[in-house]
């Protein structure tokens, strides 16, 4: 141990408050309990507690912060239309997750591959994460409606006669979903078939598979656990997804849209409560399975 | 796989490239042409018929954005909004993830998915929860200078007091475990041996002053929340003592001594004072003096003092309580081979 190392020794030199060092002391939990204090309690605050007074609310009365009954998930599911956001909801999540899918698939096998241009692609990728939604949703709105380049490219065609009805209907607000979510299973699905060794795919080939048997029986297999994580993540996303129907969705309200119709303008918020709810314990739902399937996969793969 | 002519699987591969460049063209123009055309239809003056472009271009929609609200104004409250979402997030973000990732923490597995729970569900499910939590806190924050009269507000306030009592506890305690803290410890038992022994006190000093100075503004501003109003007197020498004492009692060479002796003297005080007003200042006093010469080291004292007694009692018993153990041991091996 040389002078320098020794405890206290820059006070020695006279340095004055050169601190640190001598400060620096064994591990100690009482440290990983400071350190993780702030992070915890911002979760706890403005998180778990939310919660909390979300599925207290639910329970209340109307007008009330506490209390017990079920009126307000009775009057929810006596509401036809209430009852049919929530499945319009997940409608959208699973189409907008499938088509995701079948976006993602063959655009990460073409990415796969290097390319003049390949990382603007891959930029293009990132772009709905990167715009604001409610952006996103205007541009969306814009270019898809009756007047929009889409239509007006559509009309061009021969038989295609007056616009086609597309931002204010269901195959409209899926369209505008995977536009919108999809980079998250693109990204993961991307990841997933860059892992996979080159050498697997090799000895596939060199064993006489056709490309487009390597593809199904080598690579999608092997892509699968990314693909179900990133539809995973876009799932969440289509659930949850306000502005976008907010803007788009016109007559179609999604479960999300409808709480906030319920609780911000005609203020019963003990029932938007009672949805908010249900509509987190579908996404657990959801998510429980989800998982369960994923480990599935992961455990046959091996 | 037969094998094909050339030609054929040039045919092939170049059909494969067309569909790749079509297909790759397409997802360009699905991704980029609704942001083109929000940025095109800026540019336009009323372009709302059914016209690949406008017929008219201008920027007439940017002057009218800034004649009816601050752009300039929004964009920096935007950014500064932003920055700070930023720097806040970093902040509780790093200390959670180094912990998590560098330490030992016992219950990991179930605090690292309590971090992406809250990406796992729908936003609008808890928005609810955080509309009311802000309602709440505007509440809160018309406790300054106001006398507080709602009760979730006073509540937040000694949960607030609380937890920084143990956060003041564990910083305390983790300067303690430091070389620094053995210093410190060091420089209260004998101040020129330290120097003698080649370190410079004023350092340390000026930390555990510095720290010390900290906790008592925290306490100083808390007080003034608990109170709802300070008046002159709280600046005379009774207040000062009464810090004195309650570090008395409690223990002067511990920590959570000082905690307890807050506690226990302010239990006291509180039931005194509601019954004699008059008689407190004597009572403590008399408190004063019976720690000193009773217990000098407080309660903290007194109970290490306890435990070590029946710690050495235990170490006594101990060779007779593992003979005792071992002849049981034997006899239940004996009978269980017989």
């Amino acid at each position: 141990v040389s002078f320098a190392e020794q405890p206290g020794a820059a006070a020695i030199g006279g340095a004055g408050l050169r601190l640190p060092a001598a400060i620096r002391g064994r591990p100690n939990g009482l440290v990983t309990l400071a350190l993780l204090v702030p992070g915890f309690g911002a979760i706890a605050f403005l998180f778990l507690l939310p919660l909390w007074l979300v599925f207290q609310l639910s329970f209340a009365p109307e007008g009330a912060d506490s209390g017990f009954t079920l009126d307000n998930y009775a009057s929810f599911l006596a509401d036809g239309k209430l009852v049919g956001a929530f499945f319009l909801s997940i409608e959208l999540a699973v189409l907008a997750t499938i088509f995701s899918i079948l976006l993602s698939v063959p655009l990460a096998l073409v990415l796969r591959r290097p390319f003049r241009s390949n990382r603007a692609f891959r930029l293009l990728i990132l772009l709905p994460l990167m715009v604001p939604a409610l952006v996103s949703a205007v541009g969306l709105r814009l270019f898809w409606g009756d007047v929009g380049w889409a239509n007006l490219t559509l009309q061009l065609l021969p038989f295609v006669d007056g616009p086609i009805r597309i931002v204010f209907t269901i195959p409209g607000l899926v369209l505008f979903y995977v536009w919108l979510f999809f980079p998250f299973t693109a990204l993961l699905t991307l990841a997933a078939l860059e892992g996979i060794d080159p050498a697997i795919e090799e000895a596939a080939e060199v064993s006489g598979a056709s490309r487009s048997r390597v593809l199904r029986h080598v690579l999608l297999p092997l892509a699968v656990p990314g693909i179900l994580a990133g539809s995973v993540l876009t799932f969440i996303e289509s659930f949850g997804a306000f502005s976008v129907p907010l803007v788009t969705g016109g007559d179609f309200r999604p479960l999300s849209v409808q709480i906030y119709t319920v609780s911000a303008i005609f203020l019963h918020w003990n029932e938007g409560a009672a949805m908010s709810v249900v509509m987190g314990l579908t996404q657990i739902v959801f998510l429980v399975t989800y998982f369960r399937l994923l480990n599935r996969r992961g455990m046959r793969g091996t | 796989m037969t094998e094909l002519p050339a030609t054929y699987r040039r045919a092939i591969w170049d059909g494969r490239r067309v569909l790749g460049l079509t297909f790759l063209l397409a997802f360009l123009l699905y991704m980029l042409a609704p942001l083109l055309i929000i940025a095109v239809s800026s540019v336009g003056k009323s372009w709302f018929g059914p016209t690949f472009l406008p017929e008219e271009w201008g920027l007439d929609w940017y002057a009218w954005a800034n004649s009816i609200g601050n752009i300039p104004e929004v964009l920096k409250n935007s950014l500064i909004i932003a920055a700070m979402a930023v720097v806040m997030s970093l902040a509780l973000a790093l200390p959670t993830g180094w912990a998590l990732g560098r330490r030992k923490v016992p219950v990991r597995g179930l605090l690292s998915p309590l971090v992406l729970l809250p990406r796992m569900l729908p936003p609008i499910a808890f928005a609810l929860g955080v509309a009311k939590l802000f309602y709440a806190f505007g509440l809160v924050d018309t406790l300054f200078g106001v006398p507080l009269a709602d009760d979730r507000a006073r509540l937040w306030l000694h949960l607030g007091t609380v937890g920084l009592a143990a956060l003041a506890y564990a910083s305390a305690r983790w300067l303690g475990a430091t070389q620094a803290g053995r210093l410190v410890t060091a420089i209260r038992d004998g101040e020129n041996r330290v120097r003698f022994l080649g370190y410079s006190p004023a350092p340390y000093k000026i930390l555990v002053f510095a720290m010390a100075g900290a906790f008592a503004g925290i306490a100083g501003a808390l007080h003034t929340l608990h109170m709802g109003l300070i008046s002159p007197a709280m600046v005379g020498v009774v207040p000062s003592i009464e810090m004195v004492v309650w570090v008395a009692v409690g223990g002067r060479t511990s920590l959570y001594g000082a905690l307890v002796g807050t506690v226990v003297v302010n239990l006291a005080k509180d039931r005194i004072s509601s019954d004699w007003p008059a008689a407190w200042p004597y009572v403590m006093g008399l408190i004063y003096i019976v720690v000193v010469i009773a217990m000098p080291r407080g309660l903290a004292g007194a109970a290490a003092r306890l435990a070590a007694r029946r710690r050495r009692r235990e170490r006594a018993a101990a060779p007779a309580i593992r003979a005792a153990r071992a002849r049981a041991r034997a006899d239940a091996e004996a009978t269980s081979h017989g």
